[in-house]
């Protein structure tokens, strides 16, 4: 089997969905953090 | 600065450069030159892909925006891993497929030899324009850094990274990449392990966050923009109210204009796509790319936090009222200044007693509504002094120290050792872009327009040589244009503004050739005028963030062409 035949994860589709959770997760997890922690300086 | 850091700093300079100078041998072709003979290994061509990027624009340029800004900026690359992906479905097998060595050799195959040439202008003409910056901007820092005049700094970086590109060509230049960048994330890591001792000394964990979300500072994602006026105010509309595309950093712009921007950058711009270009395989190209997808945004969210937690430390602890040495040395004598800056210092110290107050509640929601008020007045307050005093120097209320709080915090508060460790990761962040951008900039003059129109003809020897002689007046160029330089400001938003000048319309005609397959040589040419034109157009008219360029260049060539079908003037 050739170099270019082995995917990572057995298939470009799963790596490429595997990228795209991990960015929303990561901005979940900021929306998440910015809402539990940060208060905009006008908010006063 | 010590001599053990000296030392440091200096070993680590000869080892990169003696290392890059090693790569020369078996670069007998333009293959080997631009392409390292397709034989990189996508580990390291994915470092690469991050320290042409990173540049001294992360170390010192976004570190500062964190401190001015807060965590807002990290907005701006949200677009990045969707474009990754994107770039790794579409761009990759075309630009794998075929012998090429620039990007833009592909839009003669698909388009015809003009649209190619003006792509490839327009190319080496934004990056021309940001190599100066590139250069000067860490050059001025490491001089206040090191106390030498910065024409020493412009010159050794400039003549450093030429000579190992010069020789080493691309092969040079993605293996010192690789070291760059390991230097450059140990460096940030010592500053931010420093930093967190200081920091928790005073305040405890939450107490951290909570002072500074208090401020405002932990803003990473702002899902509510300012303004819902969606129609953009125009130009010459000094007192209408804001629109919704004048707010710099959201989520929105981040995503959008972001993909559009990190479409363009790692998919059309030369730079980026010889990364993609050395690897043996499409496979290996992919995960080039997508080891910056996964990497740059948690990367630049440790940068600014970096950059917050230097705001909260010159909170706590005394700090300059201006971190710029010039402005320091200018002020000496000002009784305007010094006047600044002794109610900078006692503000300070009110705010040091309201931190410690706030610091103890559970979160910033339970900071009493009259502390809060009182806490974000006196940050405000603060800014206000430091724009006063600026005006008492400059003539003009804005603050241009943004590359100068992370220098020095180094050089302030930094263990020697660790010192020449960091001053050489700046130095190294500085090398790593302008090295990607000297050796990109040699492929398209030499493979576009040398070999393209001025010597057809010419034997793999003949085009190596006047490969080594263009990257030699390149960087000569550059290292001219960038002693020649002044100003401030964020180096960071310098880099993306200009590019993004440009960028749309690059994205767009590559768009144009892979999503419309009856689109001919015509659209492909004028569609690209189009793009520029709409984006030099929205300038001049509307007032708009320049994120927002990236869609409208990118738009106006797709567009362009439309309206050429539809007249009938495009035939394939």
């Amino acid at each position: 089997m050739s170099d270019e035949a082995r995917p990572p994860l057995g298939s470009w589709a799963r790596l490429y969905v595997l990228v795209v959770v991990i960015a929303v997760a990561i901005m979940m997890a900021l929306y998440w953090f910015t809402a539990r922690w940060n208060i905009p300086l006008s908010a006063s | 600065m010590s001599v053990i850091d000296w030392i440091v700093f200096v070993a680590f300079l000869a080892y990169v450069v003696g290392d890059g100078l090693r790569r020369s041998r078996g670069t007998k072709d333009l293959e080997g030159y631009f392409v390292g003979g397709r034989s990189i290994p996508w580990w390291a061509a994915g470092l690469s892909i991050m320290a042409t990027q990173a540049s001294a624009i992360t170390v010192i340029g976004t570190t500062g925006q964190g401190h001015d800004g807060g965590m807002d900026f990290v907005q701006a690359y949200f677009g990045l891993p969707f474009a990754m992906v994107l770039l790794s479905i579409f761009m990759v097998p075309l630009y794998r497929r075929l012998p090429i060595l620039t990007a833009y050799e592909y839009l003669e195959r698909r388009f015809d030899a003009r649209t190619r040439t003006l792509a490839s202008l327009i190319f080496l003409v934004s990056r021309c324009l940001a190599f100066g910056i590139v250069i000067y901007a860490p050059s001025v820092v490491l001089s206040a850094l090191l106390q030498i005049p910065i024409e020493t700094t412009v010159i050794a970086i400039g003549v450093l990274t030429t000579g190992y590109t010069l020789f080493g060509g691309v092969n040079a230049v993605i293996w010192t990449d690789v070291k760059q960048m390991l230097v450059i994330v140990g460096g940030l890591l010592v500053v931010l392990v420093i930093l967190l001792q200081r920091l928790l000394a005073e305040l405890d964990w939450g107490g951290v966050l909570t002072a500074l979300g208090a401020a405002g500072k932990l803003n990473a994602l702002e899902v509510t923009p300012e303004s819902s006026v969606l129609v953009p105010r125009l130009a010459i509309d000094e007192d209408g109210p804001r629109s919704f595309w004048e707010e710099k950093y959201n989520v929105w712009s981040g995503l959008i204009g972001g993909l559009f921007l990190h479409l363009a950058y790692f998919g059309c711009d030369q730079s980026q796509v010889q990364r993609i270009l050395t690897n043996p395989t499409a496979r290996e190209s992919r995960m080039a790319l997508l080891m910056s997808g996964f990497a740059k945004v948690p990367m630049q969210l440790g940068v600014l936090f970096i950059g917050v937690l230097l705001w909260l430390f010159y909170t706590v602890q005394p700090g300059p009222l201006l971190f710029d040495p010039s402005d320091r040395a200018a002020a000496q004598g000002n009784a305007e200044v010094a006047q600044l800056q002794e109610q900078h210092e006692a503000l300070r110290q009110r705010r040091v007693a309201m931190v410690q107050q706030i610091g103890e509640q559970a979160g910033p929601g339970d900071v009493s509504p009259d502390l809060l008020r009182d806490y974000q007045a006196a940050v405000v307050e603060a800014r206000a002094l430091r724009e006063r005093a600026a005006e008492a120097l400059h003539g003009e209320a804005k603050v241009r120290d943004t590359n100068y709080v992370f220098p020095h915090f180094v050089l302030t508060h930094v263990p020697p050792v660790l010192l020449g460790l960091i001053i050489a990761a700046i130095f190294a962040a500085a090398m790593s872009s302008a090295d990607s951008t000297l050796n990109s900039l040699t492929a398209a003059t030499v493979v576009d327009f040398y070999r393209r129109w001025l010597k057809p003809r010419a034997t793999e020897a003949q085009a190596l040589l006047a490969s080594r002689v263009v990257t030699l007046c390149w960087g000569a160029a550059a290292t001219v244009a960038a002693l020649s330089l002044r100003g401030g400001g964020s180096i960071v938003e310098w880099i993306n503004k200009v590019g993004s000048f440009f960028y749309g319309s690059l994205l767009g005609v590559f768009a144009l050739a892979l999503l419309v397959p009856g689109a001919g040589p015509r659209a492909g040419f004028y569609g690209l005028l189009g793009g520029m034109t709409s984006v030099l157009l929205a300038h001049w008219t509307v007032r708009i963030e320049f994120l927002w360029y990236n869609v409208i260049g990118c738009l106006g060539v797709l567009a362009t062409a439309g309206v050429l079908r539809l007249l009938g003037a495009d035939r394939r």
